[in-house]
């Protein structure tokens, strides 16, 4: 599990590259998202267009990656194909976060509100 | 001695297969199964959904009931029929406790983010998703039978058997 990470301002937009974001990737996502946001951001967007699959274990990385952030942080996730969509959804985890149709809106708008409240 | 499911009515869809209970092993399945599922005619939303509740029973079976055992594996037997695909998991490792598979209920969604539910997801996912799930300990064998509601895909003909020669 690649992921590339592009700083626009405060903003560090982390894309996921590969088509699985599953039991056997969590770790090296949790491992490589950390490594990238040592780098420091204020808001970061996690852009999922390329990942067709999402299971429970990387959902679970997702959520821990969010809770390990720092207060201050702001994150947002964009970009969700139709089966992880689904997973969002029926988990009732696309009301924790801020989704975005794709990263271009998302990059557009400051973040709205969570339901969550702000992370900050 | 492996027991196997009986014989159906309706099996010319059927496709068997043996795996090590090994993650790398499930992963590379996985992306086999939907593009099997695929060229036999099932929709991409069935497919999708057959996908996700296979890979969390895999997941299971893999760091649950085999997680001390290296050299274990699992054999699956699906077949479709009438809208209804059916799956056979069978593994050789540790039996469910009390023979319950776990609990359907979605976990809760605090207010506080240091409290939010990383895990737990797996199983009700997978009782969401399928019509049935039945569990057996059969000799030494866990045998878990699920079903779910299939679609054919759009254009696809109705008679693909033959498909199964990809695997």
């Amino acid at each position: 599990m690649e992921l590339d990470c592009e700083l626009v301002g405060r903003t560090a937009l982390i894309r996921c590259r590969g088509a699985r974001l599953d039991a056997g990737m969590a770790v090296q996502f949790k491992e490589r998202f950390r490594e990238m946001i040592g780098r420091g951001a204020d808001r970061i967007i996690l852009d999922l267009c390329e990942v067709q699959f999402l299971d429970s274990s990387g959902l679970g990385a997702i959520v821990a990656v969010y809770k390990a952030l720092d207060p201050g942080q702001k994150f947002d996730i964009a970009g969700l194909t139709p089966p992880v969509e689904r997973v969002f959804r029926l988990t009732r985890m696309d009301s924790v976060f801020s989704i975005f149709e794709n990263a271009a809106q998302a990059m557009g708008n400051d973040g709205g509100s969570t339901a969550m409240g702000s992370a900050g | 001695m492996l027991s196997l499911p009986q014989e159906g009515p309706c099996r010319d869809q059927r496709l068997r297969l043996t795996l090590p209970a090994d993650m790398a092993q499930v992963r590379h399945a996985m992306v086999l199964l939907h593009r099997f599922w695929i060229r036999a005619g099932m929709d991409v939303a069935s497919t999708e959904k057959a996908g996700l509740v296979l890979a969390e029973v895999l997941n299971n079976v893999v760091e649950h009931a085999c997680s001390d055992d290296p050299a274990a594996l699992v054999w699956l037997d699906i077949s479709r029929c009438a809208g209804v695909l059916d799956i056979v998991v069978t593994d050789s490792g540790r039996p469910i406790p009390d023979a319950r598979l776990p609990d359907a209920t979605m976990p809760g969604i605090p207010r506080e983010i240091e409290n939010l539910p990383e895990g737990g997801f797996g199983w009700p996912l997978i009782w969401r998703l399928a019509r049935s799930v039945t569990y057996q300990r059969v000799g030494g064998w866990n045998r878990l039978h699920l079903e779910l509601q299939c679609f054919p895909g759009a254009g696809t003909k109705p008679d693909v058997q033959g498909n199964a020669a990809i695997f």
